[in-house]
């Protein structure tokens, strides 16, 4: 009895927490639904997948690949496709749900960076979100390799490539998650242990300690919404879990609506992998393709420095990815640097007030986004008429002017927009710094 | 503000449960399945009343709750002393250091594992040439000026051994850094696994003598030992050394020189 009454205290005060009802706080919970879909979906896929390499001979459902020489995970696969009731429905709802998700990770960490919500005292939890986003990505990539077949193949062979040529200990560290050198039969079933195992588990740490975070330091909002000393909202119980129950609802029903009728990844077309196939040039999923596009367009340095040899997928493939998340994770420490603000910050910022923050965020997003449509530049040079080098040579134009000329856009419209229409001011602080 | 934002959240719950309706009249055209329509009637079910409970339940609007004091960081309070926070600060730090430190040597001696196996295919002194069906390839299977894919015989399976196998026209023979010692009646074999990033150099054009990687159309010149020309590679294709053993079939008198395949820093050169 007792407990009950002590339970029934703690879901009541629980049930008393504010979440803010601007439509930008659902961007990350939109995450959360994929995640929990993610799980669902994952773990009936995993009750066919078979994690081996293993040689075997196809005789399933689909005709056209009988007496056809493959591993045991892409057979799998194949039936999974095939013959199990739904599977390739739930395979497909699966796949474009781990697109969605790190989508919406992304678009939750743009909102996060323009309204300036990392700062003190969330600084920890931003970096912990950070490392969720690139956590999730390493999985999408280890998920589209493990049906084996002839393109998630070539995805694996440009990530051991990466993974080779990361310095000094490239070799091990391919060897280790490979399982040898590309190709190996051992690699699926150390991807298959890594992608339902070892990063489910990192992802659901780091994602309670980022719930815990913002559950104890309470959400920020928007000084049009609530002054700073406390938050303005809705309850968690009942109208948050409302909201929360009706996302998953209708991301459900949109997701499996999605994996009904729109065809994505069909393995069957691809054939298994084999290492002498010639491969098609096709891309990652939308994620990585800003490190494709680098392989595609950047020089391919290639230097000699006595006994080190520096390979050529280091540039795009371990440079620049470090660039980016390295100088995300840097962020909030330069601007405290820069700005000399390092008081507690509970009210979010308009894009507009901050006209260096917007440009250098919007100069950002613009590299990251010609890397990815350089990624399909063959594609597009295709559409355009243009050869591929002429491409080549005009993505690596665009590279370096885009952001430049998109960020003093970006100030400049701030700044305009600023003018405007003043910030609105509840904390009696000004927000006349030099930025 | 709080009734029309109500009304809102309502309607994207009915909109979604029309959306998973029809997402499994769709499930029920694709894929016959009694179990599907009772899961899809069930869940269908099992959201009505959902809604329908919370319905019942109208939230209250707009709340507030309090901050802790600004300047809290919401953390345990033990981290928010200062001079305990840099004794745990300093103690995390030197917990990473020690397991960083016992990683870093099982990580290294696997990386000279791996590096060691990355010098070596399968190759040997005397391994016999097959194709693609095991079929030990003689000196006179292939026309000149055509080519083919080439395995050690019993390492059907060692994708890093795998080499192209071209036969010359009758007068031609490969230069530097190319060994025309390693030629067996007009035949030279390359590593088939591109330097750039590892992708089959599946394409060969007799006219020109050009082997190029479809993936990122690395060019390598086959009369001058393979050497790139054009493109993202910067290494030739390591060369197969070959002869012909006494029953006319092609053999290898060797592995390659040297690693085939994707750069490593610590690659021998
Ligand atoms: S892998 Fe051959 S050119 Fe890139």
């Amino acid at each position: 009895m007792k407990l009950v009454a002590r339970t029934r205290r703690a879901v009541d005060k629980a049930g008393k927490k504010i979440f803010p009802d601007h439509w930008s706080f659902l961007l990350g919970e939109i995450a959360m639904v994929s995640l929990f879909i993610l799980f669902a979906t994952g773990i009936v896929l995993a009750f066919f997948y078979d994690a081996s390499g293993e040689r075997t001979t196809y005789h399933g459902a689909y005709e056209p690949m009988h007496g056809v020489d493959m591993s045991r995970a892409y057979q799998s696969v194949l039936r999974l496709s095939f013959d199990v009731p739904a599977g390739l429905l739930l395979r497909q709802v699966h796949h474009w749900t781990a697109l969605v998700f790190v989508g919406a990770i992304v678009v939750h960490a743009v909102r996060i960076f323009f309204t300036g919500a990392y700062r003190r005292p969330r600084r920890l939890n931003y970096l912990i979100g950070l490392t969720l986003l690139v956590v999730s990505i390493s999985n999408g990539f280890l998920g589209v390799a493990l049906p084996d077949d002839l393109l998630s193949g070539t995805g694996a062979q440009i990530g051991y490539a990466i993974a080779l040529s990361v310095p000094v200990l490239g070799a091990g560290i391919a060897g280790v998650l490979f399982g040898g050198e590309f190709p190996s039969e051992e690699m699926v079933h150390r991807f298959w242990l890594i992608h339902v195992f070892a990063i489910p588990m990192l992802i659901v740490a780091l994602f309670s300690l980022h719930m815990l975070l913002v559950w104890r330091q309470t959400h920020t909002q928007y000084p049009t919404d609530g002054p700073a000393d406390e938050v303005v909202g809705s309850r968690l119980l009942p109208h948050h879990a409302i909201k929360t129950a009706a996302l998953l609802l209708s991301m459900a029903a949109v997701l499996v609506g999605m994996g009904a009728l729109l065809q994505i990844n069909p393995v069957w077309e691809h054939g298994p992998f084999e290492a002498a196939a010639a491969t098609v040039p096709a891309g990652p999923d939308w994620y990585l393709m800003f490190v494709e596009g680098g392989l595609r367009i950047l020089p391919a340095l290639h230097l000699e420095l006595g006994p080190v040899e520096v390979p050529s997928p280091f540039v795009a493939g371990i440079v620049v990815p470090a660039l980016v998340f390295g100088t995300l994770a840097a962020w909030p420490f330069v601007e405290e640097r820069l700005t000399g603000d390092r008081g507690v910050h509970h009210l979010l910022e308009r894009p507009r007030d901050r006209p260096g923050r917007t440009a250098f965020g919007v100069a950002g997003l613009s590299f990251l986004a010609v890397l990815t449509l350089a990624a399909n530049h063959d594609y597009l040079g295709g559409v355009l008429g243009v050869d591929v080098m002429t491409m080549t040579v005009a993505f690596r134009i665009v590279l370096l002017v885009a952001p430049a000329l998109l960020g003093v856009v970006a100030w400049r419209v701030a700044r305009d927009l600023a003018e405007a229409d003043p910030a609105p001011d509840r904390q009696g602080v000004g927000h006349e710094e030099a930025r | 503000m709080t009734g029309p934002s109500n009304r809102w959240w309502w309607t994207i719950v009915a909109a979604g449960m029309a959306i998973v309706a029809s997402g499994a009249a769709a499930l029920l055209v694709g894929w016959w399945s009694a179990a599907g329509t009772v899961a899809a009637g069930t869940s269908g079910a099992a959201a009505a009343a959902l809604v329908g409970v919370l319905r019942a339940r109208q939230p209250p609007g707009p709340q507030s709750e309090e901050r802790r004091p600004s300047g809290h960081l919401g953390y345990p309070c033990a981290c928010a002393e200062p001079s305990r926070r840099r004794l745990l600060c300093g103690g995390a730090v030197a917990a990473a250091l020690v397991a960083g430190a016992a990683a870093a040597v099982p990580l290294w001696s696997a990386t000279k594992r791996g590096e060691a196996r990355l010098r070596a295919t399968s190759w040997r002194t005397g391994t016999r040439l097959v194709d693609d069906r095991n079929a030990p390839i003689r000196s006179d299977d292939l026309e000149p000026g055509a080519f083919s894919t080439a395995w050690p015989e019993g390492h059907g399976d060692d994708g890093n051994a795998q080499v192209v196998l071209i036969r010359l026209p009758p007068d031609r023979t490969v230069s530097g850094p190319g060994r025309p010692e390693w030629l067996a009646a007009g035949h030279v074999a390359y590593s088939k696994v591109c330097t750039h990033m590892g992708c089959p150099v599946g394409l060969y054009q007799a006219r020109t003598e050009l082997l190029v990687c479809p993936c990122h159309q690395a060019t390598f010149d086959v009369l001058r030992g393979a050497k790139p020309i054009h493109g993202p590679a910067h290494r030739a294709l390591p060369q197969l050394p070959l002869a012909i053993d006494g029953d006319g079939y092609l053999i290898a008198t060797g592995d390659f020189p040297e690693p085939v395949g994707p750069g490593y820093w610590s690659r021998p050169s």
